[in-house]
């Protein structure tokens, strides 16, 4: 048994230290995976909050046996999806500040991106929606795509069709032809 | 014709070019050398992986930082009066004066051993835990508060869980093995001290480390203190995992010669274990071998090297195929 799964029986016994191990353990990975979806720190940490307050409510009712990377990225997922859902009301004001925020290039200097980086973004740009949040869970994340399946609620080889024809359009992008 | 995204929508070829382990390693190995095909693909491909390095987004807030937030949000989850606050503080007086009493009280029988192909798991009067590896011996002097020091001695193998809340108590936490002392400020590792050779592999947490006179070296999380007799100690960047997963009944071999596999299978199954055939010595396996039992683990390594095994009750053979 691995020490997160040895953590996830404690935690299923009301153990708080276990909450704090899986939580720290866990952070910088969860982060990086909601802030793909949202852009924006606070909402993100924000979403991460609820998504262990949930996970300890749920403590005495948590399935025995789970991978336990998996079901903390789903449950994540799910509290996203709502906040997208009920923030869809205010979309049409978020997509106006972007427009804004485009305008002042000061704003990105900090960011100084290297070249590969904009053209990775650029290419990222061309992807629908599932495929790039496939390819975050796989290459940034290094969530394997029988996990993927499940943290998205899809079929696997559905997943893997998506993944192949991101990862064509990517690499006619970023690698020369020959 | 093949294309680099029929490799990357393979798990196990992600896993082995990002190096998750050394997963697959032979798997891919051999796949490779089959034609020049397939090394031009899986280079495109590890281009392909290179290309895709996504910007990591520092969180605004620190992971303990953002935890103490957190718990701030739990502990105001149900509020309690008063009186019920003031009942669990005696019942926590209760608890604590009974776990005082019993480190004080602890019995003499500080001395573990395991048996061949057994593990166990110990808690030690502090609360630290520790995984014991087969044909392993695990003892200390019962006299800590005494000394002012928690030492414990060990021959074979061991995985610590020392939680750092013990070690703020004051008292410093020391394995010996053999000429190698390991000082522990609450932390998770693996210690080795075996016959032909001493390991520290750090997982969390930090441990300084003196062996033979020298003087003491730091270890940080991923590094691993490596002494081999007859060369010279050397500190190096390791997969931890590889090192602790035979916790999970896994071995994991890295370019393992299958005559220290056999030195393995002696120390950990007490079995004799003997290579007719002189050449196989340096046959080596890379990859990860279930070792729920021995059987498992011989025919996982026969079936990689392709060669023959026999158990025959103490005894282990490893011969070379004979050519049909």
């Amino acid at each position: 048994m691995s020490e997160t799964d040895r953590q996830w029986q404690l935690l299923r016994t009301g153990d708080q230290k276990a909450l704090a191990y899986l939580f720290k353990h866990y952070y910088r990975d969860l982060y990086q995976y909601a802030f793909t979806m949202l852009s924006d720190h606070a909402v993100v940490q924000d979403q991460l909050q609820k998504c262990f307050l949930k996970l300890w409510e749920k403590r005495a009712t948590l399935p025995l046996s789970v991978k336990v990377k998996p079901y903390l990225f789903q449950t994540l997922r799910f509290g996203i999806i709502d906040y997208l859902r009920q923030s869809k009301a205010h979309s049409q004001h978020l997509l106006n500040l972007q427009i804004v925020q485009s305008r002042s290039p000061d704003e990105y200097e900090q960011e100084r991106k290297t070249q590969t980086e904009e053209k990775l973004q650029a290419a990222i740009q061309q992807l629908s929606p599932v495929q790039k949040e496939i390819i975050y869970l796989r290459f940034y994340n290094k969530v394997a795509y029988t996990e993927i399946a499940g943290i998205m609620g899809m079929k696997y080889q559905s997943v893997r069709n998506s993944a192949y024809r991101a990862l064509k359009k990517l690499r006619i992008q970023l690698l020369p032809e020959k | 014709m093949l294309k680099p995204e029929d490799l990357l929508v393979d798990d196990r070829f992600v896993a082995w070019s990002m190096s998750e382990g050394k997963l697959h390693q032979a798997y891919w190995e051999a796949w490779l050398v089959k034609s020049d095909e397939h090394q031009e693909i899986a280079h495109q491909a590890q281009l392909m992986l290179q290309e895709l390095h996504f910007q990591d987004v520092t969180p605004e807030i620190a992971t303990d930082a953002a935890w103490q937030k957190l718990q701030q949000q739990l502990t105001q989850e149900k509020p309690k009066r008063i009186y019920l606050l003031a009942r669990h503080w005696q019942k926590a007086a209760a608890i604590l004066l009974i776990g005082l009493a019993a480190w004080f009280m602890w019995p003499n029988s500080s001395d573990f051993r395991t048996d061949f192909a057994e593990q166990q798991q110990l808690t030690l009067p502090d609360g630290t835990t520790v995984n014991l590896r087969a044909n392993s011996h695990l003892w200390w002097e019962d006299e800590w508060a005494a000394q002012g020091v928690r030492e414990v001695h060990l021959e074979g193998e061991a995985y610590f869980d020392v939680s750092p809340a013990n070690t703020q108590a004051g008292m410093p936490f020391v394995v010996k093995a053999n000429t190698l002392g390991i000082k522990v400020m609450g932390t998770e590792f693996n210690v080795v001290n075996r016959s032909n050779r001493r390991q520290v592999t750090l997982v969390e947490g930090s441990v300084s480390i003196v062996d033979q006179g020298q003087p003491f070296q730091v270890l940080r999380p991923a590094q691993q203190y490596y002494w081999q007799a007859n060369e010279p100690s050397q500190i190096r960047e390791v997969t931890t995992a590889i090192f602790t997963d035979w916790r999970n009944d896994r071995w994991h071999f890295d370019q393992m010669p299958l005559s220290e596999i056999a030195l393995r299978i002696e120390e950990h199954y007490g079995k004799d274990v003997i290579i007719a055939n002189g050449e196989l010595q340096q046959h080596s396996l890379s990859g990860t071998a279930p070792a729920k039992n021995l059987k498992m683990l011989i025919n996982a390594i026969s079936v990689s090297l392709g060669i023959n095994a026999q158990i025959d009750g103490e005894r282990i053979m490893f011969s070379a195929k004979q050519p049909q």
